[in-house]
This record gives C-alpha cells, sequence and structure tokens, in this order.
C-alpha cells in the first residue's frame, strides 16, 4: 500500500515535471521569434542561381561578411540553407569566394585556405578541401565540367593552381609557379586558363602577368605575357575586374588619380584606355558592371561616384579587336545608386536602384526600358536604411517591351531587401549579425496599471479589494470602447495581431525591447511583443575598417538606454526611438578603460572611470554611501576592490592575485535583478536549511595551463575574503568552461577526467566527459542553524563577526553534485522572475546542437539522494534518486524545431508575471527569443482554455435554469396536492 | 380541550369543520394504526391505573438518592474517556492528509471536548445536592480532565497532520534577510 503510493507520488512527481518544462506545440513558434541571418552579403559573392539543370526558380545565394554562406528563398526571404565556413566573432568583409557550377547543383566557396563543395538544393557538403595556403581566386572551368580551379598563396610566396573534380573533390592537376608574383585571378575561357598575377616592376609598381594554362591537364601553353601597368597599379585594389565579359576574358584596371580606366582583352592582348570619365566633380570610387554570362554580348558599365552624385557609362567590347569604346553615358543621380548587371540570352540588360527607383536599362541604348518608383519604407528614419550599398538584379523579358525585374538589394544598414518591380518582398535585418551586448528595457507606457497593481499589492487586504473594484468600474466604462475596437482589428486581419500584442504587454509584461550592439557600431531594437520586429536600427558609431566596438554594458534607465564601450566612451538613447541623446567618444582620457555607475549618496547615478590597470580615476566631486566598493578586473590579471566612501578618497580595499601559473578566465556575479523569496529551504521533516545569501558574491574561474587544472573561487567581493575554492584537475582548457551564480545557487561546465567514487568497485573508474557542476551554498551544515551572525539583520563583511566559542568565522556550507552532460555549455545563465519563487532553471547554450536549453531546477537539486531511492520527506521536497547522466532533454529546448547558428550568449529578464521569464539568445549570426515557464504557466490561462466555452456554458446554464424553474416549481405544488 | 357544542336547530356544520376542531390523536406508539374506539382518552385510562392500581413504592431517603446522584454523575464525568479508543482509532485510520473527511473529524474532536467543557456545570446540576458538593467537585474535576484528554487526542492529530507552528519552517517567514553593510559596484562584464 505504501510502496504503491511513494511510486505514484513518484510518477506525479516526474509528470509535473514534465509538464513544467515543456514547451507546448500551440506556443511554438507563437511565444518565440528568431531573426534567421546569415549577415551583411558581399558584392563578389551574391548571386540569383538556379540549384539544379532543372529547377525553373533561382535562389538567392551568398557569402556573408561574417562567413556564412547560405541560400534564401527569393519570395518570402526564408533560409533554405546555411553553413558557416568563417570562424565565429570575425568579419571576412572583402573575403572569400563563391561561385556557382552552371546547369550543375555544386556551389563552391573558399574561405582562407578552405575550398568547400555545397549541395546548391540542400546545402549539404559535398566534399571539402583544407590547404596551409591562402586561395586568392576561384574559378569553375566551364565547358560543360563544373570543376573548381583555385590559385593558392603560400608562406613562403609558393603560388599553386589546383584543379578539383566537381564530384568527388580529387585533385586533378596542379600547376606551380615560384616566380613570386602575387596571384590575382583566375579566368577560364574554352579550355584554356589564364592565371593572372601582379608581378612587381623594378622601379614601382606592378605588371600584370598573365599564364596561359590548359584547363585539362594544367600545364603550361606558351610563355607568360604582361602588360605594362606599372605606372597605374599599385596595388591590387587598382585592379577593377578580371574575368570574363561576355564570355571575352579581360581586365581592367584605373590609375590612381582615377582619370582614366584601361581594359585588356587577354585574347587579343590589346589594351584600349577608357578616358574623359570625370562628370565635372572629382571621381572618388569606379567600379565595374559586367555582361557574367558567356552567352551574352561583351558589354559592361562603368560606375563613377563622386563626392555629391554618381553617374555612369556603358561601353561595349569589340571581341575581334578587343577594344573597347563608349556606346552611351547615364545621368549623374545625386544619393547612393547601385548598378547591376543582368543577362537573357545574348542581351545585357543593367539595373539602376537608386532609393526612390528602380529603372531597367538595356546595354544598347540609353532609354529607360522600364522603371518602377519604390515606395518609402516604413520606419526608415535614418538614410543608411534607404540607400542602397549594392544590389544584383534578374530579369525576365515578359515578351515584347515588358519585362519583371527582381533584385536584391543590400542597403547600408546591411539590410537585405528584394524587390520585385518596385514592390518589396521582403527585408532581412541582415545588419543585426555579430551582436555584442544586449540589456532587456522597460518600455514605460502612459498606461499606469502596473502602478496600479504595484499598490494594490502593498496595500491592505481590504483597501486594495475597493481600489481593485474602482478600477474594474472604471475599466468597464470603456469597455465598449475597446469591443469595437476589438471589432475593428478583427475585420483588418493582420492589424489585429499586432493589437493583440500590444494589448498582451501592458497587462503581462511581455513586452519589452531589447537594445542590441553590434561589433559594426549598430544599435537596435527588437521588440519581445512583436515577435522580434526591429523597432530601430541605427550606425550609433563610425568605426574603422577592421575595428570592433567594444560594449562592455548596456543599461536601462528610464526611458534611456545607457551604452558603455572601452576607453570611456558611453551614449545614452531613448529605447523607444533609438535617438541618440549624448555620444562621449572613445579616448578622451589616455588609459581610460571604461566608466560605470554608481549611486552616490543622494541616491544619483555618478559615472566612476576606471583605468586599464585597474585603478579608478578621479572621483567626481561627489560623496558616496559608506561601503560602496567598486571591483575592478585589470589586464594582467588580478581583481581589485576599492573603497570610494568619502569624498574623493579612493583606498584599495583588497586585492585577489591568483597563483602563480593560473590566470582569471571568467569572473561572475549575482544578477542585479535576483530576489530571493524564502531566505531558508524547508526540509521535508519542516526543517529548515538557511541559504547563504550574499549579494556581494562572485565566482571566479582561473585556469592553469601548466597542469591543465581549473579552479573556481567564490569571493565576498566587499572583504576579497575566499569563501569556497574547488579545483578540477585535468581539465581540456581548449573546450568552453561557463558558470553562472544566482541566488545562494551556481553552476560551472567543463570538459574533465574525474576519478569515480563508486563505494562498490575495487578500482576507481576514470569517468572523462563534459560536466555540469551545481552547487547551493547554505549557511550550517546542519537544520536550524542561520550560521554565527543567528539573527541580526544586518552584517558587515568587512569586520566579520567574531563570537566568543569556537564557532568564530565559518565559512558557507557548499552542497554540490556533478551531472554528465552530452556536449558542451558555451555560456550559461538563469531564469530570472518578478519575486523569484519560480524554481530558477538553468539556460545553456549548447553548442553542438546550436540549441538553447532550460535545465529544470528541480534535475539540478544537489540534494537529491546519490545510490538510494528518496524518503519519503524527501520525496515531499520534490528530490528524486540522482543520476550521474544528464540527457539534454529535447523538451528542454527552447528553440524546439528551429535552428538557430551561432548564439553564444543568453540572457534573462522578469515578466509581470511571476511564471515567465523573457529569454534573449544572441551571438555571431542569429537573434532568438522566447518566454520560459520553468515551473509552468501557473499564473496564466493557457491557450487550452476557452473562454467562449464558459460564458457558453454559464449561459447554458441560466438558461436551463430559467426554463426548467417553472416546471420544477409546478411539479413540486403538484406532488404537495397529490399527497 | 372545548369541543363546540352545536345547538340543534342550527344545521349541522360540514365534517371537515367538525375534523377541524376535533383533530385525531396522535396515535400511541405501540398502538400502531388501530385508531382508539370513540369517548376514549389515553391519558385519563392511564392516570386513573397508576393510582389506583399500583401500590406507590417507599421514597427513597436522602442518602440514596445522593449515591444514585453520585454513580450517575461518575458515569456522566468518565464518558469522554470511554470514547477516546474509538477516536483515537478513528483518527488514526482517517491518517495525515488534509481531505474533507479528515478535518471534520478533527472539528468534531475538538469541538466535542470544548463544548463540554463550557457545560460542565449545567451537565451536574441536576445531580447537585446541597450534600454531595464535596463529592461532585471531584467528580467535576474528572470530567474536565477526561474532556482535556479528548482535546489532547485533538492536538496530537492535528500535530500529526502538520497544522501546528512547532517545526522552524513554519516561523520561516517571518525572519527576515540580513542586509549587508556594504555594496559592491562591479565593474567588469
Amino acid at each position: 500500500m505504501r510502496l504503491c503510493a511513494l511510486s505514484i507520488l513518484s510518477s506525479l512527481v516526474l509528470f509535473c515535471l514534465e509538464l513544467s518544462s515543456a514547451i507546448y506545440a500551440d506556443e511554438a513558434y507563437q511565444i518565440d521569434y528568431q531573426h534567421a541571418l546569415l549577415g551583411v552579403p558581399q558584392f563578389y559573392t551574391t548571386f540569383f542561381h538556379r540549384p539544379s539543370a532543372n529547377s525553373k526558380a533561382s535562389l538567392l545565394y551568398t557569402l556573408s561578411e561574417s562567413g556564412i554562406v547560405g541560400a534564401k528563398n527569393p519570395k518570402d526571404g526564408t533560409i533554405l540553407w546555411r553553413q558557416r565556413i568563417g570562424e565565429e566573432g570575425q568579419t571576412y568583409a572583402g573575403k572569400g569566394f563563391l561561385k556557382a557550377g552552371e546547369n550543375s547543383n555544386v556551389i563552391y566557396s573558399a574561405l582562407g585556405g578552405k575550398l568547400d563543395a555545397w549541395d546548391a538544393v540542400d546545402g549539404r557538403l559535398a566534399w571539402s578541401w583544407q590547404g596551409e595556403e591562402t586561395v586568392r581566386a576561384l574559378e569553375i572551368r566551364g565547358q560543360g565540367s563544373n570543376d573548381a580551379l583555385i590559385v593558392t598563396e603560400g608562406r613562403n610566396e609558393k603560388v599553386s593552381v589546383r584543379c578539383f573534380s566537381s564530384d568527388t573533390g580529387r585533385l586533378r592537376w596542379e600547376y606551380t609557379d615560384a616566380s613570386g608574383d602575387a596571384p590575382y585571378s583566375l579566368i577560364a575561357y574554352e579550355s584554356r586558363l589564364f592565371y593572372v598575377a601582379l608581378h612587381s616592376a623594378l622601379l614601382k609598381g606592378s605588371k600584370i602577368r598573365i599564364h596561359k594554362l590548359d584547363a585539362e591537364t594544367g600545364e603550361q601553353t606558351g610563355s607568360p605575357f604582361t602588360f605594362n601597368s606599372e605606372s597605374e597599379v599599385s596595388s591590387a585594389t587598382s585592379i577593377l575586374f578580371a574575368g570574363a565579359i561576355g564570355g571575352h576574358p579581360s581586365i581592367a584596371w584605373a590609375d590612381k588619380t582615377l582619370k582614366y580606366v584601361k581594359v585588356a582583352s587577354l585574347l587579343k592582348k590589346q589594351t584600349s584606355t577608357l578616358g574623359a570619365l570625370t562628370n565635372g566633380e572629382p571621381i572618388e570610387t569606379i567600379s565595374m558592371h559586367p555582361a557574367d554570362r558567356n552567352s551574352a554580348k561583351p558589354h559592361f558599365l562603368l560606375k563613377l561616384t563622386g563626392t555629391s552624385s554618381s553617374h555612369a557609362k556603358v561601353y561595349h567590347l569589340d571581341a575581334n579587336t578587343g577594344t573597347a569604346k563608349k556606346e552611351y553615358d547615364l545621368p549623374p543621380i545625386s544619393g547612393p545608386v547601385a548598378y547591376s548587371t543582368s543577362t537573357h540570352d545574348e542581351n545585357v540588360y543593367f539595373v539602376q536602384h537608386s532609393s526612390s527607383d528602380v529603372s531597367l536599362l538595356s546595354s544598347i541604348s540609353p532609354t529607360v526600358l522600364q522603371g518602377w518608383k519604390i515606395p518609402p519604407k516604413a520606419g526608415a528614419q535614418t538614410t543608411d536604411l534607404r540607400s542602397v550599398s549594392h544590389a544584383v538584379a534578374e530579369v525576365v523579358s515578359r515578351g515584347g517591351t515588358k519585362f519583371s525585374v527582381r533584385s536584391a538589394l543590400t542597403l547600408e544598414s546591411g539590410d537585405l531587401e528584394v524587390i520585385r518591380n518596385g514592390e518589396s518582398l521582403w527585408v532581412t535585418s541582415e545588419g543585426l549579425t555579430g551582436v555584442v551586448a544586449a540589456a532587456f528595457v522597460d518600455l514605460t507606457k502612459d498606461d499606469d496599471r502596473a502602478q496600479d497593481l504595484a499598490l494594490e499589492g502593498q496595500s491592505n487586504f481590504v483597501s486594495a479589494y475597493i481600489h481593485r473594484l474602482t478600477r474594474h468600474m472604471k475599466e468597464l466604462q470603456n469597455l465598449f470602447v475597446w469591443m469595437m475596437d476589438r471589432y475593428d482589428g478583427v475585420k483588418s486581419g493582420e492589424a489585429s495581431l499586432n493589437q493583440n500584442a500590444n494589448l498582451l504587454q501592458d497587462r503581462f509584461g511581455f513586452n519589452k525591447v531589447v537594445i542590441i550592439a553590434t561589433r559594426s557600431g549598430r544599435l537596435a531594437a527588437v521588440s519581445t511583443g512583436m515577435h522580434g520586429k526591429v523597432i530601430w536600427n541605427i550606425q550609433a558609431v563610425t568605426l574603422e575598417p577592421g575595428i570592433n566596438w567594444d560594449v562592455m554594458s548596456i543599461d536601462a534607465e528610464d526611458d534611456t538606454a545607457l551604452i558603455r564601450a572601452a576607453q570611456g566612451e558611453f551614449l545614452r538613447v531613448e529605447s523607444a526611438t533609438g535617438k541618440i541623446l549624448h555620444h562621449q567618444g572613445a579616448g578622451l582620457l589616455s588609459g581610460l578603460k571604461t566608466t560605470i555607475p554608481v549611486l552616490d549618496a543622494q541616491g544619483r547615478q555618478a559615472l566612476l572611470p576606471t583605468n586599464l590597470d585597474g585603478s579608478l580615476g578621479d572621483i567626481p566631486l561627489t560623496s558616496f554611501e559608506d561601503g560602496t566598493i567598486v571591483v575592478t578586473k585589470d589586464d594582467d590579471g588580478t581583481i581589485k576592490g576599492w573603497n570610494v566612501a568619502g569624498k574623493g578618497k579612493v583606498t584599495q580595499a583588497w586585492r585577489f592575485t591568483p597563483f602563480p601559473g593560473q590566470s582569471i578566465y571568467d569572473v561572475n556575479h549575482r544578477p542585479t535583478h535576483d530576489p530571493v523569496t524564502s531566505i531558508g529551504k524547508v526540509l521535508g521533516d519542516r526543517n529548515v536549511l538557511y541559504k547563504y545569501l550574499n549579494p556581494n558574491l562572485i565566482l571566479m574561474t582561473c585556469t592553469n595551463t601548466h597542469d591543465s587544472s581549473v579552479t573556481f573561487y567564490l569571493l565576498d567581493s566587499t572583504s576579497g575574503a575566499i569563501l569556497h575554492s574547488i579545483k578540477h584537475p585535468d581539465v581540456d582548457l581548449r573546450q568552453p568552461i561557463s558558470s553562472t551564480i544566482s541566488g545562494n545557487s551556481f553552476a560551472y561546465s567543463l570538459f574533465s577526467r574525474l576519478l569515480s567514487h563508486e563505494p562498490l568497485q575495487l578500482e576507481p573508474q576514470k569517468l572523462q566527459g563534459y560536466q555540469l557542476v551545481v552547487s547551493e551554498i547554505f549557511e550550517s551544515p546542519f537544520p536550524n542553524d542561520r550560521g554565527p551572525l543567528n539573527s541580526a539583520t544586518n552584517y558587515s563583511s568587512r569586520q566579520p563577526f567574531i563570537a566568543d566559542d569556537e564557532k568564530a568565522v565559518r565559512p558557507p556550507h557548499v552542497i554540490s553534485q556533478t551531472f554528465f552532460i552530452p556536449g558542451p555549455i558555451s555560456r550559461m545563465s538563469t531564469t530570472s522572475t518578478l519575486q523569484g519563487i519560480t524554481t530558477r532553471s538553468l539556460l545553456c547554450i549548447a553548442p553542438h546542437t546550436n540549441s538553447l536549453v532550460a535545465f529544470p531546477g528541480q534535475m539540478l537539486d544537489p540534494r537529491r539522494p546519490v545510490g538510494r531511492d528518496p524518503t519519503p520527506a524527501e520525496m515531499e521536497e520534490g528530490l528524486f534518486r540522482y543520476n550521474a547522466v544528464l540527457d539534454f532533454d529535447g523538451k528542454w529546448t527552447l528553440n524546439h524545431k528551429r535552428e538557430t547558428l551561432g548564439l553564444s550568449h543568453v540572457i534573462a529578464a522578469p515578466s509581470q508575471l511571476e511564471s515567465t521569464t523573457l529569454v534573449f539568445a544572441y551571438g555571431d549570426a542569429d537573434l532568438f527569443g522566447t518566454r520560459s515557464s520553468p515551473i509552468g504557466g501557473f499564473d496564466i490561462l493557457g491557450k487550452g482554455f476557452s473562454k467562449l466555452q464558459l460564458v457558453g456554458t454559464v449561459a447554458a446554464l441560466a438558461v436551463g435554469t430559467m426554463v426548467l424553474a417553472p416546471l420544477v416549481r409546478k411539479k413540486q405544488i403538484d406532488s404537495i396536492w397529490k399527497a | 380541550m372545548a369541543t363546540k357544542e352545536y345547538s340543534k336547530d342550527e344545521p349541522a356544520p360540514p365534517r371537515w369543520v367538525f375534523d377541524l376542531h376535533n383533530p385525531p390523536k396522535p396515535a400511541s406508539k405501540n398502538a400502531g394504526s388501530v385508531s382508539n374506539p370513540p369517548g376514549y382518552s389515553e391519558t385519563s385510562v392511564g392516570k386513573r391505573a397508576g393510582s389506583s392500581k399500583v401500590v406507590p413504592r417507599k421514597a427513597p431517603t436522602t442518602e440514596e438518592t445522593d449515591t444514585l446522584k453520585i454513580k450517575k454523575s461518575w458515569e456522566i464525568a468518565l464518558a469522554p474517556a470511554k470514547a477516546l479508543p474509538m477516536n483515537a482509532i478513528m483518527m488514526y485510520m482517517s491518517g495525515n492528509s488534509l481531505q474533507i473527511f479528515s478535518i471534520m473529524m478533527v472539528f468534531m474532536l475538538f469541538k466535542n471536548p470544548l463544548t463540554g467543557l463550557m457545560q460542565t456545570n449545567e451537565v451536574f446540576r441536576r445531580y447537585e445536592t446541597e450534600g454531595n458538593k464535596e463529592t461532585m467537585l471531584a467528580v467535576k474535576g474528572c470530567y474536565v480532565l477526561m474532556q482535556l484528554l479528548a482535546l489532547g487526542l485533538g492536538v496530537w492529530k492535528v500535530n500529526g497532520m502538520g497544522l501546528l507552528p512547532t517545526t522552524r519552517s513554519d516561523w520561516l517567514a517571518w525572519e527576515g534577510e540580513r542586509q549587508p553593510l556594504e555594496k559592491a559596484v562591479f565593474a567588469f562584464r
């Protein structure tokens, strides 16, 4: 009987567990949102292409600046496949190659020393080649064969041209050039292959040297020939183009002053000079847009950009003589403009994209074949959301003079937009890749419901009830208006969704704004209530190429957000609009690392400067409250605590230097919003284990490369006292080590080997794998013991309490449990709720599955009984038997079926509902947000709850009662009379 | 009870008026459904039989009645104790979970002794005489003790159900978090 009850109870507990942390099917895709991104598309590696010979529609392929290659559906912008070929956290602007074979389903990408062949339809890797060298050019052989040709440059200027078979990746041939020329390009022409290199001239500049190879065997045919370009070409950037113009191998380069352009035909070895480029104002950049298909006529367009406007000239290359001559001029256009080429049979079309219209031109006449106006974009306040950076277009002839043009525009903001005949199909915020910092910001609404609720929560029961009643009465007056709104919303379809989201936001606090900062200097706000819609997106700072924006933190302050970056840079933006209110540039003071906001004695915020060497700078003329300690981390790996009490006085309170050989890997402190409802843990026998709650705890991860060990220190950051330390030997330091601390518990994950301590085993077993260690900190190992301080209401860590007896200063009691997990955890965090009643889940980013996992808190209780079944008292606490292996349950995956890429950070913020946490994960590529209810949505009605059914039931009951009441009354009277 | 006389010149009233004024006598318990013949009155018969046929018993002396009363009052005083084993078994069987039955039983367990204690004097008033006052005090004391025993059983039960705030966890909500005097501000990510 008892056993039966126990088993029922335990199964109930398990059932509750399963109930709690799963994502319901009807909530998936409803409560979560994702920006699946590829990164900013690059001009030379973005194109429309038919994935296979027999497919009708083409897809949009790109290799982005983030080093991600992928295919998008041009109709709706969904990612069909994507693969990361670059390193995470790197920008590959101007690097990498992407080429598609004609009439085949192979796509080649090359980046660094790697060449990959992908299936164009589904993105599967066909084969891959990795070399020590760097790939300098990629070409496809053509002529019915789709073999990949690459030029690589090794460390000792050894240049190799290699040919790989398209189906297996077998190396067909290799040609080596040890002349020391810098490789530039490969041009395949029929059975020939031109290898273009820059040969340094004697005095200055470079000559363009061309080696002719047999594409079948790789043998050199004939001696190399050169173009005397040394007076113009000083570096590879002077070359505008090297490739086939309508199937005609050519090279074009400009002189240093951009006065003229030279075009050389490789077949005829003929050079023609194209002069008279300028349009009155000096030209700043020249770009060339040639006909890209072999079947097309050898026509090309030169885009000449001046300081205020840009114009274009169209040239024709004579295939017989190899000379180029101007055909016509295009009028100058002020503002950014982008050209793209599209071919149809032998016709060449140029599409001109400006911020307001799209015009289609033929290569033979300057008349506009067809033009479309682009309607102004909604929400594009800043110019970089409107102006086109570069574009690719696809022109389809609809017979006669009718054309259909589809173009993919890359905007200055990095956003990718596809427009068809002037109509915008979709926009994706590709510019929001590479997010380095993000923070939840509350939207302050004019609706003062939150204030009302807070009032009701604080005042006593009766007055709260009266307040609520009056509030509801007031709301009842607005019911009609609200219902009309709803009716309008339902009628207009799409709008109702947004209204609904807006409605939810006020009530449950689900609608917040996540402000994100990217490493390219952009700031954007993503609304959590409107399915992750980007509310605003600005270029906050302009950075030098190759420099990443080092954002330290984003803090919300009322209606504004304060973004602090390295070297003391900070800017304040309006969180609702993105308007920059204040900006202080970097490097105003030398040696300044950052500034931190500290509350002074008057409750105002003062910004304290911290220096690179870990010291505090001059304190502004404010006095801080007694006992304010600023903890800094300096570059040589020490942690220091600074006492800033008093006016203008800074004294070092403590310093933590790791042991020789150790270095600080990571420092974590408790989150700013980390409430704990109960100061103790009630045990099954009604005793209390008191939690050790100290808001100033920091968890430090120190690694030692000499003996591959990791030590975790738990520090009181006001006194610098080490409260606890754990050392893990035999740790693989190349694997991610992540840690988090919240409330009275901390957790970390690493890859390590440890000895098992099973008592039954004679020989200790070495267990190797990814571990997750969960610890809880208590005042004392004994129940009902509040430690030496007992019931004191406050305490000072700097003047520790010393009791008379032996239990003087006692470190807190730490209980830990280790779990084996199937993969690494690159970053962890905990859920955060309004009052901290809900058990916290551990949010983890599992990079091996590219997923966001929320471990339920019950699973990770370090007090789970080991090696035995739980006692009834333990079962009452919800503890169940410890199992060393903790698998990632599919139900814990917050991103469920969604495929995410490059998530590296996760943040959480409370909603107005105690059960629910807003979660946002970001990283190098994707943005993903969802809501999580760690122990189930106990304070909100689920989707399964039908209000209509409830009202219907009540109404039916009322009607039934009204109908039946006279009948019953009659029957009762009759029965009295009959008796 | 006067039966209304009707004069001869008046027309005879309808039957229901007669029935109204002469409701049938409630049937005696042993008589069953057989109604008494008209003109027969049970009470008058009883009285007559008692007074005429039975020889009057000798009236008991005061001592005798006192002993009898004491005996009777002892019985009353010990009655709660006799119910204790049954109550204890019932309480044990009902379990320590909070259910409607166990809650009701515990409520009864508290209600009965408490009302009993309140009515201590009323219960024994009938048996209290001038002569047995001292003994009655002991009886009352015993009665109170027994009721307290029953109450104790209730308390034991409530404790078993975990409703008594006797453990540390019951007072946890009144204990506050210790506030640190220092506050750390972190200047790292």
